[in-house]
């Protein structure tokens, strides 16, 4: 469990490939016009998990910028807000009943499985971008839960990868809304993600897009940081780093606070 | 009002916790037991993860272990040698618990153990303190209609096989003259299961004292909560070490509704008759291992689980 916190900073290096894989696209796709510059913000650079953390939202805001040169674009933009939360390694196991007892049976390992993901949209994904574009930018839930080591074909692996999302979902960490995103002018957006309570903390990465007539224009990334905060943050820190002394402390109130109800309920 | 949990890393709902510990409080009060049993298992269906809810109730049983053990030390109740025989083996078996623990939980197969366990372990349990009771109950009944009073304290002067076992050593408070084999196996399987499952033990180790190694019922409880104390502080280092999976904020809660709630329930429990409260305690027992049994039968909501195992 503890081991899942760990090594959070590693969607740099995810981040960084989908920069490269959406630089290519630049400049393999054909938008040779493609002059819209896109400028994006976050309502706050940081969700702080505190005492009373019961969930939180932010808001991504977006300017198009667009030059003299731009050519008009007759359908107008769509954009496409993901965000990702630190990469996992997860295991899904598949229950199966022996002699009346529901027991863990076969299972399947998935890599780079984002804890937390949520893709949000101004339209419908599958009218914004093609699939194969849709794939490669991992815009979807569809796309989520491919890495990893096979074990079986595909057919067998896709049950698996289907609940592990559905799991997620239920969990509120998987998220995918389309409509979202809403202009409040042609070229400034917004969209409002929510992240329940139980978000995994780490380094999460928003990244937005921007489409046009099916053709996929421009992007940014920005980063976000979920931290615990205060006594959580010192408490999680402590009982990580020095587990043996949080151990004997654990220990310690509690006689404590044994010793002190015996004190003051003294009955004898 | 919601609380977040460090450890656990999800908010809980201060008051429910609370109540929960001093429910669980008032019954290990009312029947002298520490009460990991049901507070383990009501953290689970609750919705804390197994291996927080296990990890976590081992500091909440030192605590009102601890609160116990000082009033019977006041009043000289405490065989100190046997509590540390006995402590000497537990410390063992939570080592092989927790070690154990950690296994299964890598394994992805700990929530099936504890389930099993409980249902198994539970089950047997409440139905062996249930017959006892009712069957003590009846006598009682009988002897009254018959008007004449039962004798107490069970065959007390009776040998079994155990006192014949080599190895013997004298515990003077106890008066008794044994064999260390039997109280190293008791010890030691109480730790173990302990660590693994989230329980004190208690509720096994008075009778165990009692029937197998006839300690003298006064020096009992105090006894077994010395032990039970020492045993359980170790496991929560362990844990603590082993899975990090102890949540400081959650077993404070737990502590202070324990404390306070088993005040209350130590004096309600002086009104009943022992028979009476050993039917009501088998009856408990019995009903958390049912409530397992039904989990793991019924089909669950999701045909799929999902463990995280590592980051990146």
């Amino acid at each position: 469990m503890e081991a899942a916190r760990q090594q959070r900073g590693r969607t740099h290096r995810r981040s960084l490939i989908r920069g490269l894989v959406a630089f290519g696209l630049m400049l393999g796709c054909a938008v040779p016009a493609a002059a819209e510059k896109l400028v994006a913000s976050l309502s706050a650079p940081r969700v702080e998990i505190s005492s009373n953390f019961a969930g939180a939202e932010i808001s991504v805001f977006g300017v198009i910028d667009r030059d003299a040169q731009t050519i008009a674009r007759r359908g107008g933009y769509q954009v496409v807000v993901t965000i990702a939360g630190p990469a996992d390694e997860v295991v899904v196991r598949q229950r199966r009943r022996v002699a009346g007892i529901w027991i863990s049976g076969t299972s399947q390992r998935f890599t780079d499985v984002p804890s937390f993901y949520s893709v949000q949209s101004s339209d419908a994904l599958d009218e914004i971008a093609p699939s194969i574009l849709a794939r490669q930018l991992r815009l979807g839930l569809l796309y989520v839960g491919h890495g990893g080591p096979a074990r079986g074909s595909l057919g067998i692996r896709e049950p698996f990868r289907e609940a592990l999302v559905e799991l997620k979902r239920e969990q509120g960490l998987y998220v995918e809304q389309e409509g979202a995103v809403t202009f409040l002018s042609p070229n400034f957006f917004r969209t409002t993600a929510s992240f329940p309570a139980a978000v995994p903390d780490g380094l999460y990465t928003v990244q937005v897009y921007l489409f046009a007539d099916q053709a996929y224009l421009s992007s940014t990334s920005l980063d976000l940081v979920v931290a615990k905060s205060g006594f959580e943050q010192s408490m999680y820190v402590f009982a990580q780093d020095d587990s043996l002394l949080y151990g004997l402390a654990v220990v310690i109130i509690a006689v404590f606070t044994g010793w002190l109800g015996g004190v003051v309920f003294r009955r004898d | 009002m919601e609380i977040y949990l460090p450890i656990a890393e999800l908010p809980v709902n201060v008051f429910t916790v609370f109540a929960m510990g001093a429910a669980v409080g008032f019954i290990s009060g009312l029947f002298g037991v520490g009460g990991g049993f049901l507070l383990t298992p009501l953290l689970i269906f609750s919705g804390i993860p197994h291996p927080v809810a296990v990890a976590t109730v081992t500091p909440q049983i030192v605590a009102s272990s601890a609160s116990g053990a000082l009033s019977y030390w006041r009043k000289r109740l405490i065989d100190v040698k046997l509590a540390g025989f006995l402590f000497a083996a537990g410390a063992v078996g939570a080592a092989a618990g927790a070690w154990l623990f950690a296994i299964l939980e890598r394994l992805g197969q700990l929530d099936l153990v504890i389930s099993i366990s409980y249902t198994i372990f539970l089950g047997s349990i409440g139905t062996l303190m249930l017959t006892e009771a009712v069957g003590a109950i009846l006598r009682a009944r009988k002897a009254r209609k018959a008007g004449r009073t039962i004798p107490t304290g069970r065959r007390s002067g009776h040998h079994n096989w155990i006192h014949k076992l080599p190895l013997k050593v004298r515990f003077r408070q106890s008066r008794l003259y044994i064999s260390v084999i039997p109280v190293i196996v008791i010890g030691g399987t109480i730790g173990f299961m302990g660590t693994l499952l989230g329980i004190g033990g208690g509720f096994i180790m008075v009778p165990a004292l009692i029937y197998l190694l006839r300690v003298p019922t006064n020096i009992v409880i105090g006894t077994s909560l010395l032990q039970i104390l020492g045993t359980m502080a170790v496991a929560t280092v362990l844990h603590a070490t082993n899975t990090k999976t102890v949540d400081i904020v959650l077993a404070l809660i737990l502590m202070v509704g324990g404390v306070i709630g088993a005040q209350f329930g130590a004096s309600f429990g002086l009104k009943l008759r022992g028979e009476h409260l050993r039917a009501l305690l088998g009856l408990l027992v019995l009903a958390v291992g049912i409530r397992f049994l039904v989990n793991l039968t019924l089909t669950p909501d999701h045909l799929y689980t999902m463990t995280i195992i590592s980051g990146g």
